[in-house]
């Protein structure tokens, strides 16, 4: 159990009260009630060696954190370390953005244990490929600050899950330039005895800025990603889209935020993925059209495919509209395979088990298919087939 | 080929067919007519295994290369394997599966089953080739996902390549011919053709009499309410091109 803050910086003494006066979430807290987090910030953690993440092959502009947050490489792109009153002025200035929310205790924990504090400018047109690696038996807190200076970027974030148990808090903060389209795509694979808090903040201050967040989630004992968008200026465009494939006792709660403060602009919102075994899937998704955003068009849609009897989808929309002239459509469904798809596959001599994996795979491509990254679409589609190939095996 | 004594099949409690008897042999045609909801496209689904239909009363037996089966014991993927194929009345739309990817699942878990050897990519290509020629299809039909999209037509036409890649013992073809402009069927309907053999079996399910102008049956069945009422040959579907069905009692 911690019970005092990290020294990073001077006010996260403050933002330790902060936490305190609201305390740990329980099973009424509207925003955690699908997920009981309070163990995990009472357990003892014990860190261990750092386990180092490696790069991907695949991307030649990296950056990798090792398994205690701290940065070991770089190319291509430049990383620094904030000062304690570079940190403490980020945080002042964050707290009169719309993102700050007082109540949001777990958040000001977060900050309140902040070891690290990065910066990272990217120079490059292509994709920054940055790992994250999980385990040590620590808990860990950092933070990242994008620069992006290209008009058009994608950021991978890769959290490989090592060994050993950890809870993992991250938080990264966009700010979108003008005219500028980031791509953001965090692919998750930690184990089950891995847990994490994932926030993503993305800022649309301007004039036609276009972001485009997509989590792909493969595990973890208890993942709880909380992507927050907000569009300020008009012909902005902001999206975060989730594909998640569930086994063993996996929990995953997306806890979205999509909030339009400026007229004409738009959002979309696709959510979908496969629960087997005792899994549980939580999503709640929240669209905000502040009174004086007329013409916005936002659009959400989940669907979660139960795949056993003890796996459990909860899903609710929260939609906050108060201007008149807008489209907003959302809809969500829980349900099976269809029954004539798999069929029409098994009358092809393609056994039930393949069936579903081929349908499988259609259904998570589909979101993946939406990157507009050729590389990046490689390495999606081969990580989700090796997945659903250990899955559901090879053949029957 | 197949032997479906006294069948009797429910869907939600609904009794659909009520006790068909047909035998099919080896290299023969047959055509079932019938008015809508008669049990067409039950009887065929049943035949193929569809899992929302239970079967209450009966037998349906199969055999190939002199060795008897109990199809009604056998999964659908196996009865596929087997040399069963339905040409689905409404092919179903499956967005996110490439057609291409599709059909060669398909082609090479038979090929598995059956102890032939697999095909790569380029070599199915080269293999399909000719098929797509035949059936008037182009190659953009096998990037797109499967059925999504396609017209009614090309959708009874990507059936008829399936019928040809797998080259079955025992087709049921379920309205095959509906939604085909005069052209396509005279392509379906060579294709249909090219598959007859004197090993291999077809029952075909239409409505319209032209089809068996190309298609020759050698016996023509009328299912009404869940029964065969009525057999013979073409004339009979001739007949009820002609007075339609109230005739029959
Ligand atoms: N899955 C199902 N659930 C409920 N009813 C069904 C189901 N499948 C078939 N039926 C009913 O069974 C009856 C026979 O349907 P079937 O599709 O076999 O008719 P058909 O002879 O093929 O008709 P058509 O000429 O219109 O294609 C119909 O009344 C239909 O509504
Ligand atoms: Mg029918």
């Amino acid at each position: 159990m911690i019970e005092s803050a990290a020294t990073l910086f001077k006010d996260q003494t403050r933002y330790f009260q902060g936490f305190e006066k609201k305390g740990l979430p329980n099973r009424k807290t509207e925003r955690w009630k699908f997920t009981p987090v309070a163990s995990l910030y009472q357990k003892e953690w014990n860190p261990q060696a750092a386990i180092s993440a490696g790069e991907l092959d695949e991307f030649s502009d990296f950056v990798s954190f090792d398994s205690l947050g701290e940065l070991s490489k770089s190319k291509n792109c430049e990383v620094k370390k904030l000062k304690p009153s570079e940190i403490e002025s980020f945080f002042q200035q964050f707290e009169t953005t719309k993102f700050w929310q007082e109540d949001d205790s777990l958040f000001q924990w977060h900050l309140s244990q902040l070891d690290h504090f990065y910066h990272i400018k990217y120079t490059g047109e292509e994709t920054l490929s940055l790992t994250h690696s999980l385990g040590s038996g620590a808990l860990v807190n950092y933070g990242i600050v994008f620069e992006i200076t290209s008009p058009k970027a994608t950021v991978l974030e890769s959290f490989l899950g090592t060994r050993g148990q950890t809870y993992h808090q991250t938080s990264r903060f966009f700010d979108l330039k003008e005219n500028q389209d980031i791509k953001h795509v965090i692919v998750n694979e930690a184990t089950p005895e891995q847990s994490q808090q994932i926030w993503t903040f993305a800022n649309l201050d301007h004039d036609k800025a276009q972001y485009h967040g997509l989590q792909v989630n493969f595990g973890g004992g208890l993942v709880r990603s909380n992507p927050f968008i907000n569009i300020q200026k008009p012909h902005s465009f902001g999206e975060f889209n989730g594909f998640y494939f569930l086994t063993g006792a996996d929990h995953f709660d997306f806890y979205s935020q999509i909030k339009h403060f400026s007229g004409e602009t738009e959002s979309n919102q696709v959510v979908k993925g496969l629960l087997h075994d005792q899994s549980k899937f939580a999503f709640t998704g929240n669209i905000y059209i502040s009174k004086n955003s007329q013409l916005v068009n936002a659009a959400q849609f989940n669907k979660n495919l139960v795949m056993s009897n003890q796996a459990q989808a909860f899903g609710q929309p929260q939609l906050e509209i108060f201007a008149d002239d807008v489209k907003c459509s959302h809809g969500s469904t829980t349900g099976q395979f269809d029954i004539d798809e798999l069929f029409y596959l098994n009358a092809r001599a393609i056994s039930p088990t393949k069936a579903k994996r081929l349908m499988a795979q259609a259904y998570g491509l589909e979101l993946i298919q939406m990157v507009d990254n050729d590389v990046l679409n490689t390495y999606l589609t081969g990580k989700l087939t090796s997945k659903l190939k250990t899955a559901y095996g090879e053949s029957r | 080929m197949i032997k479906i004594n006294d069948l009797h099949v429910t869907v939600e409690d609904n009794e659909i067919l009520k006790g068909i008897n047909l035998t099919i042999k080896p290299g023969e045609v047959h055509a079932i007519m019938g008015p809508n909801g008669s049990g067409k496209s039950t009887l065929a689904k049943v035949i193929a295994g569809h899992p929302s239909y239970e079967v209450t009363k009966g037998s349906i037996e199969y055999t190939i290369n002199n060795q008897a089966k109990d199809l009604l014991e056998l999964e659908p993927d196996v009865r596929s394997k087997e040399g069963i194929f339905l040409g689905f009345q409404y092919p179903i739309e499956i967005p996110g599966i490439s057609n291409l990817n599709f059909l060669q699942e398909s082609f090479n878990e038979v090929c598995e089953y059956q102890g032939a050897p697999k095909m790569e990519e380029k070599e199915f290509l080269d293999f399909l080739q000719p098929k797509l020629e035949e059936l008037k299809m182009t190659p953009a039909f096998l990037y797109r996902p499967v059925n999504d999209g396609f017209s009614g037509g090309e959708k009874k036409k990507n059936e008829i390549l399936q019928l040809k890649i797998l080259n079955p013992r025992l087709a049921l073809l379920d309205e095959t011919d509906s939604g085909l402009d005069v052209d396509a069927l005279k392509v379906v309907a060579g294709g249909v053709n090219s598959f007859k053999t004197k090993f291999n079996s077809t029952l075909l399910i239409t409505h319209y009499q032209r089809l068996l102008n190309y298609i020759e049956p050698d016996f023509v069945h009328i299912l009404s309410c869940g029964k065969i009422v009525e057999s013979g040959d073409k004339s009979l579907a001739l007949k009820v091109e002609e007075k339609g069905y109230d005739w029959l009692a």
